[in-house]
């Protein structure tokens, strides 16, 4: 009896036995695996959520930017929307674009095939320029160029929309992103001698619209207003106010809203200032100004706020940060930048034409 | 009111979104922060110090649980950096590193990329 107890209890022993070293080996295992599962983890990357990629992408410079929208779907979405873009203008700091002297000569049109226009022999190949960029931050500066030519001089600038004289035979102005490097065309405003007027180019937030604004001086000395909508590409004239300018060779500055023009620069310490935009112009304003720098204002930086200066002397660059009071002389290879015309505040963005506008391939 | 997100954490024990080591980087800061508010490149100095030691990779983790603890100067710092490190990098760079996968169908990728060719230009070596 015994015996077959002891047979039976071993028998229990190996089954309990058994039972325990499989026991062990089960958890032995569960813990394996559970640190093969803790590698796994840790070697997998998280999925970051939506709003942290909104986050990091605007801080992207705008060419890396253009590569992200391949990276997948969703992030194509996020670049294209219109609250990024938007995002990414506030975040973008100005930047200087001027037209450079140097030129590159297409050699597409050969002088024995060039068609003549209007009985006249078309003697001049294409003449085009590269925009170039001046970028300013912290005492140094940065010089590039967009894959962007053009024909003519650049006459106004708007939120990193350009707007450009279109010298080929069409004619005309171009409005071009050089980031995106979208393009529209539009007709010239009321033709006269270009010292007699001016355009502008602003955001009007009133109707979501981009508007061209032109102010132009007849025979008889009248000072004539026509603005253009981007939308609607057509030219319609305004009233403004009547015989306050003298001189339209000035580029107006964009300001609260309004584009301000400087009709009269003259020996004394006021500065008249027109200004308007779309149907209303208001009177002009007088400012004083404290001529003691023999240096000129080109643009504030929009997000640091530092305003840039420009001495007419030697053609150097100075830069005064407000936070810490002190005006700072920027280093610029000089080679680099001679140029003919103005310089404009201008910055890199994805801004397509109209803000109402949505763009046609968005991926859901 | 930095920490109540913090307290959360603590008194929640199955915490998948913060491991302990992130925790021991991203804690600390909120004290740095106040200590050297006014002084900028003293803060610049210790974020460089912080980073040297993380890997790329790690960065995304941080970022998440800089984001779980309702961090905003973290969140801001971590994010700046992920940008720098993944700034004129390859696509597929950008992909490995999010440990994201192509969601395009292999037609319309094709056409992306000849449509936007030139932005490919210039990109760095992985």
């Amino acid at each position: 009896m015994d015996y077959v107890n002891g047979q039976m209890s071993m028998r229990k022993a190996n089954l309990i036995g058994d039972k325990k070293a499989s026991f062990l080996r089960l958890v032995e295992e569960r813990a394996l695996s559970k640190e093969e599962k803790k590698k796994l983890q840790d070697s997998l990357v998280p999925y970051i959520p939506k709003d942290c990629i909104s986050n990091i992408l605007p801080r992207l410079p705008v060419e890396s930017l253009q590569r992200s929208r391949f990276v997948c779907k969703p992030w194509y979405t996020i670049i294209n929307s219109l609250k990024f873009i938007d995002d990414h203008l506030e975040r973008s700091e100005s930047v200087l674009i001027y037209r450079p002297d140097t030129f590159s000569v297409e050699a597409k049109l050969p002088q024995s095939e060039s068609v003549p226009v209007l009985g006249q022999p078309n003697l001049n190949p294409t003449l085009k320029y590269y925009i170039t960029f001046l970028e300013i931050n912290n005492g140094r500066s940065k010089i590039g160029e967009y894959s962007v030519s053009c024909t003519g001089h650049i006459r106004a600038a708007c939120n990193g929309l350009i707007l450009l004289e279109n010298k080929l035979k069409k004619g005309g102005f171009i409005v071009v992103n050089p980031v995106t490097r979208k393009l529209i065309s539009l007709p010239m405003g009321t033709l006269c001698p270009a010292d007699k007027e001016s355009y502008g180019f602003a955001f009007c937030t009133f109707t979501g619209e981009y508007k061209v604004v032109h102010l132009f001086q007849d025979e008889l000395r009248y000072i004539g207003y026509e603005i253009l909508n981007l939308g609607t590409r057509v030219w319609r004239a305004v009233n403004g106010p009547f015989g306050l300018l003298r001189w339209l060779g000035c580029l107006p500055v964009l300001a609260i809203g309004a584009l301000h023009w400087v009709p009269n620069i003259d020996s004394s310490d006021y500065l008249s200032i027109l200004k308007g935009l779309g149907e209303l112009w208001t009177k002009q304003l007088s400012i004083k100004t404290g001529c003691i720098l023999d240096v000129v204002p080109l643009y504030s930086l929009r997000i640091k706020g530092d305003l840039v200066f420009k001495r007419d002397e030697d053609g150097s660059f100075y830069a005064y940060d407000f936070q810490l009071q002190v005006m700072r002389k920027i280093e610029i290879e000089k080679e680099r930048l001679k140029m003919s015309g103005m310089y404009h505040p201008h910055v890199n963005s994805l801004i397509s034409r109209s803000s109402r506008e949505r763009s046609q391939d968005v991926f859901y | 009111m930095k920490f109540c997100t913090v307290k959360q954490y603590f008194d929640d024990e199955n915490n998948n979104n913060v491991t302990n080591g992130i925790a021991t980087t991203v804690i600390p800061l909120p004290n740095k922060h106040l200590k050297i508010k006014a002084n900028n490149k003293e803060m610049e100095q210790y974020e460089q110090e912080l980073l040297r030691n993380v890997m790329p990779q790690e960065l995304t983790k941080l970022i998440l649980a800089a984001n779980y603890l309702n961090f905003k100067e973290a969140l801001d710092f971590f994010c700046r950096t992920v940008a720098n490190a993944i700034q004129n990098k390859s696509v597929d760079y950008v992909r490995k590193f999010f440990g994201l996968e192509s969601d395009f169908e292999p037609g319309e990728e094709e056409k992306l990329c000849k449509e936007f060719a030139w932005s490919f230009e210039g990109v760095d070596e992985d």
